[in-house]
């Protein structure tokens, strides 16, 4: 491959280098904001009297060849001035246009920009003046809750990411993460082993926007990947024309833990084993261990970026940047490191014919995890034990041990030996560098080609050590202990290359593209693991190696008819090596229309801007996880841990793998309508969006008809689910003046997902794919997919209460009435995904003092709460293995022997209201002097200060709806400082 | 557009067009995974064929290729309880009086309540378990006729893998006893049946019962003359036992008494010099590859202990 892109590369120069000779009168400049100074991408500029024209680029520089006899440019941008300017003897015609209107910013769209107010698609971007503000690392966590249909939920772990879901999920088994696009780069949404976050390698301060692209219509440009939404991420570059700026964004925070588990103190405690085991009051220890207050700690953030961006000798347009962060989690051990550099490059060339934008991004991470175990080790241990005991040969922690002194494996593992024993550490190093070429044709200047190089590529690798003393890692046998390594190794290559046709025909516009996409992501990963001694038996090698290619054709043509009506298509077709070759390829098309009923023509009424949208799609989805293969009939060796005796004789089996040749795509058909309103001079202006999607063949894992395969569970295209809903969106400026501006922005969105179909023949007795594995017994799922239900809905007993109100154990509603109560009468009821979400956010800015906050709010989310089951139950409190468990503080309300895991009891409306974050900022201005500038803002943060909800556990934001010893969200104080100069 | 511009665009789009048909080809993949490789490379290796008839025998034992979890051979419960002996064990058993699990394990409590149904993941575990035994051995004799021997020119292995064959055969026969017994009117797949997505045909108990007497009869002649296969695989021994105990029910399975052709194939095994033993322990010992009373036996990894399952 590399050699080809080489090749690839020499022909395009071929190509282009006939172009390069031709030598007329050629118009360059930039078009900027007369107040700002900011760069204006997309101003028409126009030779006046001919249809000869262009737009500016991604820098605000243009370039026109201008016709013999013509000497009159007129420059427009929506919502500025228009200005007339003649040529004189310079070829160099810098323009500076006064703003306008809020409308008229440009949005990234797949393989191009399009305007705000031409756009036809559900398409939103969020710039860096409205993100999340706090202790932020991640970037999905910066729009948590400014786009309506987006949900995201952000983890709680140091470093960690956040889970996505645009308008819900389009699929049951394959992936519902949306497509994400950085610089133009689509990323693998697989993480690296050793990582957080697939998206570490983006510094949060470095990012210009977040466009999120909605229905089809935007994202079938990206075809196979976009049936669950694309997020584009956009970061910054330098300008032309300005001289160096330097930026530095320092913060220091502090974070603490909100709320533990209500489990019982050691004297509570004392009380409940009295009562409940007076026979077993021996095994109670005499301290007073708070184990939650031994294993949280309060976590330390400090973070500092720095960048430079200017041009160079007015033709290297350029940006740098540089970050580190250090982060603590809330549990001990729990640390994030990073590293991230960022160069950004953007020069022209040929009389700017030839747009360069060259991209490297970096980092590199060093983790260390916290053992996870330690969250539900430390709700259960005996509370009563102290932590530390000289005497113990485990490494002098307490620990529950056998009458031969070996350690009770029955028993959890002291929770501070789980942190401070486990070291699981990793380093991941990841670049992305890419390097765009766009490149005007001279001989026709409305042609534009456009090639991206990139590639992306992580290295994770990490070691895990448990020493022979740590009771968990006990092994007298062998010597037990962990030595564990392993590094994974991702490599994504991409090829795009696009002709981009634009030409203007009088009031109409044309605008055509069309394209190739190549992209090959392959995953190399080495796992050893071992005991400290290196153990024959108990050493195992394991390498993967993986890979897939995706190859498309697309093209788009938009056609603006007198400024009026708006019509896109779009058509992408798809192959993808997961399928076999009658199946490889998916055609996706797609097609919208919009009509500006108001427009920016319509004088200055009330009613400023008001444009109808309808747009409709097809979208494919093809990543179902590890399963890179699915259709090829493959044997699998086995390791030397399953090998099979014939004699004396150890052979390594060979086991012939399922398969399924006919698996194709899954498609989503979207259908969007929308209203974009502006009222007030844009004052008030927003959305109002209903959608419905439906998909198809569904990737589902199932079971194949009894030995029909050669496994009994296989992907295969079964099923049909729909997601519809409908989606608010206002942005109120009830304040703007000279010195105080106050904007408000709030979304809503409902969303109601449901599976209709799942087999491929009417099976009345079928009731659905159990899933959402819980902790309690082995095996027991709590959630199922069933035909005519939300995906994911509980599936539980209706329990009976006395006529007290409390619950009655092991007694349920005989809801199918057959006189007994068997698993048939277990029913679904709500489900993890919330009936409608909300998100809000408020700027108020006076003089030099700002002040922000933002929110989100779920209403009609189910929590199953696992840690209550597990902990309100007198049978948990002794083992007769001999030693004691810490049970929950309302175990008495509750009453139950034996945990009742599908009682419905455990299930709890989690509908929330959260305040994301309180800012307030000053901003000194001058602080070097009124010549020399220099603009420093101090600002202190308040993350995450109220919740507001009737749930009874931790925290009710759980992606998943299972409760079962979360990370908990911290509450986190910062003061940060930001100096431009 | 004058006639050179135009011969520009052209000439990009025929670059562009042949740049992208050689990309397409990328699509063809096979696994680049050091462990993993096509049924194709896979039979090209001579020793693949006692490597695929290993895991024949180990699917009765084994959980998956990784040991001890990972890589499972059937799904939709936990890997630990998905092996082939402890599922045969728990539906036999936990039925019964003889034996009770009280841990909460999913729904394995139907087993004592007497209240399972084709929902209860521990049956269909142990329904998947059956079929993934028998399209395993499918497999395997569909890829190694003599024709495909001939035409991968390892004829000269023919005889050693024709024994194979009989021992695939014999293994289905003894999954297909236990579908037969335990589930009764199953579907019937052979390796004349491919791989793929279809509804199996589904059999009548006297059907499969002719179908499983005919198939003993026939691969009784070209199995290891009894205890004398080399210790882990099934002999001649194997085979009489699962005749006996087919005869031994046929009348539940067919209606027709069989008692006589029970003794009959009874008596071939005690023929053979098989005997109890008098300390019914010695069975569980570490020496117990020297016992007389093991007719078949089912390697549980490491070579440490070893239990009878037919």
């Amino acid at each position: 491959m590399k050699q080809l892109l080489s090749t690839k590369l020499l022909l395009l120069a071929m190509l282009f280098a006939p172009a390069l000779i031709f030598g007329q009168r050629v118009i360059t400049g930039t078009v900027t904001d007369a107040e700002s100074g900011e760069t204006l991408i997309g101003a028409n500029i126009l030779v006046v009297g001919t249809s000869t024209g262009t737009i500016s680029d991604i820098d605000g520089s243009y370039q026109l060849t201008l016709p013999d006899g013509y000497d009159l440019l007129s420059y427009s941008y929506t919502g500025y001035a228009t200005q007339e300017i003649k040529v004189g003897a310079s070829n160099v015609i810098d323009v500076q246009l006064s703003a306008g209107s809020i409308l008229d910013e440009i949005v990234v769209i797949g393989y191009g920009t399009v305007k705000r107010e031409d756009a036809t698609g559900s398409v939103e971007t969020i710039s860096s003046e409205s993100f999340n503000r706090g202790a932020i690392t991640s970037t999905q966590e910066l729009i948590a809750g400014k786009v309506a249909g987006v949900a995201i939920t952000p983890s709680a772990d140091p470093g960690g990411g956040a889970n996505i879901r645009i308008r819900g999920g389009s699929s049951l088994n394959a992936s519902n993460d949306p497509l994400i696009v950085i610089d133009g780069v689509p990323v693998e949404s697989r993480g690296v082993s050793g990582g957080r976050n697939i998206l570490n390698l983006v510094n949060p301060n470095d990012v210009e926007n977040v466009t999120v692209l909605k229905d089809a219509s935007a994202t079938a440009i990206y075809g196979s990947r976009a049936s669950n939404g694309v997020i584009i991420i956009t970061t910054k570059k330098g300008a032309l024309g300005k001289k160096l700026r330097v930026d530095y964004n320092g913060s220091f925070a502090t974070s603490s833990i909100q709320k533990t588990v209500d489990i019982m103190t050691a004297d509570q405690f004392r009380t409940v084993v009295g009562e409940q085991y007076p026979d077993q009051t021996d095994l109670l220890g005499d301290a007073n261990t708070d184990w939650q207050d031994v294993i949280f700690q309060n976590a330390t953030t400090h973070d500092h970026n720095i960048s430079l961006s200017g041009g160079l000798a007015d033709v290297l347009p350029y940006r740098v940047s540089a970050g580190y962060t250090n982060k603590d989690g809330l549990l001990l051990n729990d640390n994030f490191q990073r590293v991230t550099y960022g160069v950004s490059l953007t020069p022209g060339f040929l009389d700017n014919t030839l747009q360069v934008t060259a991209n490297l991004k970096g980092m590199n991470i060093q983790n260390q995890f916290a053992n996870r175990g330690a969250l539900g080790a430390a709700v259960s241990f005996d509370p009563t034990q102290p932590v530390y005991d000289k005497e113990s040969p485990y490494g002098g922690y307490f620990t529950f041990v056998n009458n031969d002194g070996t350690p009770n494996r029955l028993a959890p593992a002291n929770p501070l030996a789980q942190l401070e024993l486990r070291d699981d550490q990793s380093t991941v190093n990841r670049f992305i560098g890419n390097v765009q070429l766009d490149y005007r044709m001279p001989f026709l200047p409305e042609l534009r080609a456009n090639l991206n190089v990139g590639m992306d590529q992580s290295k994770g690798e990490g070691t895990i050590f448990e020493p022979k003393f740590y009771s968990a890692a006990f092994d007298a046998a062998t010597g037990g202990g962990t030595d564990n390594n392993y590094n994974e190794t991702i490599t994504n290559r991409l090829f795009d290359f696009y002709l981009n046709y634009v030409k203007d025909f009088g009031n109409n516009t044309l605008d055509l593209m069309a394209g190739y996409g190549y992209q090959h992501f392959k995953f190399d990963k080495e796992d050893n693991r071992s005991d400290i001694d290196r153990t024959p038996e108990n050493v195992v090698q394991i390498l993967t190696a993986r890979e897939y290619f995706l190859v498309s054709l697309f093209s788009r043509a938009n056609l603006t008819l007198g400024e009026r009506l708006l019509l896109t298509g779009t058509i992408r077709r798809d192959g993808t090596s997961r399928f076999s070759e009658k199946n490889r390829f998916g055609i996706f098309p797609a097609a919208a229309v919009a009509y500006k009923l108001v427009g920016e023509k319509d004088g200055k009424g009330a009613l400023n801007s008001l444009k109808l949208r309808a747009g409709w799609g097809v979208t494919g989805q093809q990543d179902m996880g590890d399963n890179f293969y699915p259709y090829i009939p493959s044997y699998t060796i086995s390791l030397s841990n399953a090998q099979y005796q014939f004699g004396d004789e150890f052979i390594p089996t060979s086991r012939p793998g399922g398969y399924n040749s006919d698996l194709k795509w899954e498609e989503t058909t979207t259908y969007n309508a929308a209203i974009d309103f502006g009222f007030f001079n844009d004052r008030l202006y927003g959305t109002f969006e209903v959608y419905q999607r439906d998909t198809e063949d569904l990737l589902t894992t199932t079971r194949p008809a009894a030995g029909t395969n050669l496994t009994n569970n296989i992907p295969a295209n079964i099923g049909t689910l729909v997601n519809k809903g409908f989606e608010v969106a206002l942005n109120i400026v009830p304040i703007q003046k000279a010195d105080m501006e106050w904007s408000f922005g709030i979304n809503m969105t409902r969303n109601r997902n449901e599976i209709t179909s799942l087999t491929l023949s009417d099976d009345p007795t079928f009731q659905g794919f159990e899933t959402g594995g819980i902790s309690g017994g082995v095996g027991n799922n709590i959630q199922i997919h069933s035909v005519g239900y939300a995906a994911s809905s509980f599936y539980v007993y209706e329990q009976v209460y006395d006529e007290t109100g409390k619950p009655i154990e092991g007694l349920y509603v005989d809801r199918n009435g057959d006189g007994q109560v068997t698993p048939a009468d277990r029913y679904r009821f709500e489900n993890p995904a919330p009936d409608y979400f909300f998100g809000f956010t408020s700027n108020l800015n006076v003089g030099n003092f700002d002040f922000s906050f933002a929110g989100r709010a779920n209403v009609g989310n189910y929590v199953y709460n696992n840690r209550f089951v597990n902990s309100a139950n007198y049978n948990s409190i002794y083992n007769s293995t001999g030693f004691l468990s810490n049970v929950h503080s309302d175990i008495n309300t509750v009453g139950f022997n034996v945990p009742q895991y599908f009682s419905d009891y455990f299930l709890e409306n989690g509908s929330f209201l959260r305040i994301d974050h309180i800012t307030a900022g000053y901003r000194f201005n001058s602080v070097f002097g009124d010549t020399k500038g220099g603009d420093l803002r101090v600002y202190a943060t308040l993350q995450n200060p109220i919740v507001v909800t009737k749930y009874q556990g931790i925290d009710p934001e759980i992606f998943g709806g299972i409760d079962n010893d979360i990370y908990p969200r911290s509450r986190t104080f910062l003061l940060g400082a930001n100096l431009n100069f | 557009m004058n006639r050179n511009s135009f011969l520009n665009i052209l000439f990009l789009l025929l670059g562009l067009m042949v740049i992208t048909t050689s990309c397409f080809k990328d699509l063809d993949v096979a696994p680049i995974d050091p462990d993993e490789a096509t049924a194709n490379v896979v039979y090209e290796n001579p020793s693949s064929y006692r490597q695929v008839l290993a895991k024949l025998y180990a699917g009765l034992a084994v959980s998956g290729q990784e040991g001890p979890a990972g890589q499972p051979d059937i799904n939709g419960i936990d890997e630990g309880f998905s092996t082939y002996l402890r599922q045969y064990w728990k539906a036999q058993e936990l039925s019964t009086d003889e034996a009770v699990i009280a841990w909460n394990d999913g729904n394995i409590h139907d087993f004592e309540d007497m209240d399972w149904d084709a929902n209860n993941e521990f049956i269909r575990a142990m329904y998947d378990r059956l079929y993934f035994q028998i399209a395993l051995c499918n497999e395997f004799l569909r890829e190694s006729t003599p024709e495909k021997l001939d035409g991968r020119g390892q004829s000269s292995i023919k005889d050693e893998v024709a024994a194979y064959r009989a021992e695939a055969r014999f293994l289905r026969a003894l999954s297909y006893w236990h579908a037969l017994d335990m589930f009764r009117n199953v579907p019937f797949v052979t390796e004349d049946d491919g791989v793929g997505f279809y509804q199996p045909e589904q059999i009548a108990p006297t059907d499969l019962f002719a179908w499983l007497e005919n198939e003993i009869k026939e691969i009784e002649p070209q199995m290891v003359a009894a205890r004398a296969n080399e210790y882990g695989r099934a002999d001649k021994g194997a085979l009489w036992m699962l005749a006996a105990k087919l005869y031994l029910n046929a009348e539940v399975y067919t209606g027709q008494n069989r008692a006589t052709d029970c003794v009959e194939y009874c008596n071939k095994i005690i023929g053979a010099g098989y005997g109890l033993e008098n300390n019914y322990q010695h069975l569980f010992l570490a020496d117990n590859h020297n016992s007389d009373e093991i007719i078949f036996l089912c390697c549980l990894m490491v070579p440490i202990p070893a239990l009878g399952v037919a």
